[in-house]
């Protein structure tokens, strides 16, 4: 069997895509070095006006050095992680190079003469997010692992695991949540908003839409649907998938004890280090999937003993 | 929570979706304030019918288990499912065994009576 070397070739990618955009923003400025004042400015104030200065070499190289060492760090991460976790990664790394080296040269840029610097949106945005949409969406896709094919007969599920005694005419379902806690998620997000409170009272009212949208998405995927039936496992919110385990891939499923900060580094859905996918959202008791070719995925839930003996009831009617 | 419904078995599937729901209360794992899935989930993960599991709703509201609103869905509006709920899961389930094994009303009927006295 051959391994899939597309994850590791598009987290590669990113990892030269970085000092290339970083590269390519160095030459655009030098391009029009002759253009744009020195000092330039690297800071604006919230009415607009610059409130920072830096000699001209100095802000190229700043800009450079931002560029490729953030997305590299975030490599050097995904070189350490499972193989499967390598596509999200690169997706993340390559778009932050690009919007990284989209803002900072894009406001190096801006100072020609002709150009309105500060205007909003600059000239430089839209172009800027577009490109970093795309690139994150194509590593994200290059990198993605197709799941070896379920062949023929699988191994019996293990006997050790939970199992419903019920005859095999009875349909079983398993429904069930998995929700943040309320209070300190939303105390985090009023924090984290703060700034975005400031800039609006500041005169950019368009900013409330901002945070509103964000509170918004943080509204629907605080909590999670999780539901076994005859398709196998799916953890949902708000119709969006986090995961769809079908019956047929499931191996077996059991119980386990999670810990969000260490193994899976927070809340929320979550990669680990090992590749495990999890909708982890409090310390404790988990539902655990064991998939067939593919790393594990975890979800928290009350009565995860009870989940697992239907997805493995049902799973075996499938084998 | 856990959902079995047997299509085979004589007891109607509406009587069947609500004793998921009371079975779960009885055990304590169901209380006061909880939501229950919507009508539409549970027709879709037992590929049962959305009538089947609004009538399974309504008699559960019916009997005071449940609260039935218009946008929030079904709550939990009692913490003691009550002795009489608890019976009436448990006979339901008895009733599935005897017609199983092919046992008799009367049989059955015998069997409670022995039982009694013990």
């Amino acid at each position: 069997m051959t391994t899939d070397r597309r994850p590791t070739h598009a987290l590669v990618a990113s990892a030269v895509l970085a000092p290339v955009v970083a590269a390519v923003g160095t030459g655009l400025a030098y391009a029009v070095r002759d253009l744009v004042p020195d000092p330039v400015a690297v800071h604006w104030g919230l009415d607009g006006e610059p409130d920072r200065w830096q000699p001209f070499g100095a802000a190229v190289v700043t800009a450079a050095v931002i560029t490729t060492v953030m997305p590299l760090a975030l490599v050097g991460l995904g070189a350490l992680m499972h193989r499967s976790a390598r596509g999200p990664l690169a997706a993340v790394a390559g778009g932050l190079a690009v919007f990284l080296g989209g803002v900072l040269f894009g406001g190096l840029l801006a100072q020609r003469p002709g150009q309105v610097p500060q205007a909003f949106p600059p000239q430089w945005a839209v172009p800027t997010l577009v490109l970093t949409a795309l690139v994150a969406v194509g590593l994200w896709r290059w990198g993605r692992t197709t799941p070896p094919e379920v062949t023929g007969a699988r191994a019996p599920l293990p006997a050790d695991e939970p199992r419903l005694d019920v005859t095999p005419t009875t349909r079983l379902a398993w429904t069930g949540r998995a929700s943040l806690r309320v209070g300190p998620t939303a105390a985090l997000a009023v924090v984290v908003a703060l700034p975005l409170v400031w800039v609006a009272l500041a005169g950019f009212a368009w900013v409330w839409l901002l945070a509103l949208a964000l509170g918004a998405l943080l509204a629907l995927t605080l909590s999670a649907r999780v539901t076994v039936d005859a398709s196998g496992l799916r953890v949902s919110s708000a119709g969006l998938s986090w995961s769809r385990v079908p019956l047929e891939r499931v191996a077996s499923a059991g119980t386990t004890t999670v810990s969000p900060l260490r193994e899976f580094g927070g809340w929320g859905w979550r990669i680990g280090v090992d590749g495990r996918r999890g909708y982890v959202t409090r310390a404790g008791e988990a539902l655990v999937v064991h998939r067939v070719g593919e790393p594990d995925v975890v979800v928290t839930v009350d009565d995860a003993d009870e989940a697992a003996a239907v997805l493995n009831t049902l799973a075996a009617r499938v084998g | 929570m856990l959902w079995q419904v047997d299509p085979t078995s004589s007891t109607a599937l509406h009587v069947q979706v609500a004793a998921c729901v009371r079975r779960e209360m009885a055990s304590g794992r169901l209380a006061k304030g909880d939501r229950l899935p919507s009508a539409k989930e549970v027709a879709g993960v037992l590929d049962v019918n959305l009538h089947t599991v609004l009538r399974a709703y309504q008699s559960l509201r019916d009997e005071g288990l449940i609260d039935l609103r218009r946008g929030r869905g079904a709550v939990v509006s009692t913490s003691d499912p009550g002795g009489d709920a608890r019976l009436r899961t448990l006979v339901a389930e008895l009733v599935a065994e005897a017609r199983l094994v092919g046992a008799t009303p009367a049989d059955l009927t015998r069997l409670i009576e022995s039982e009694f006295q013990r």
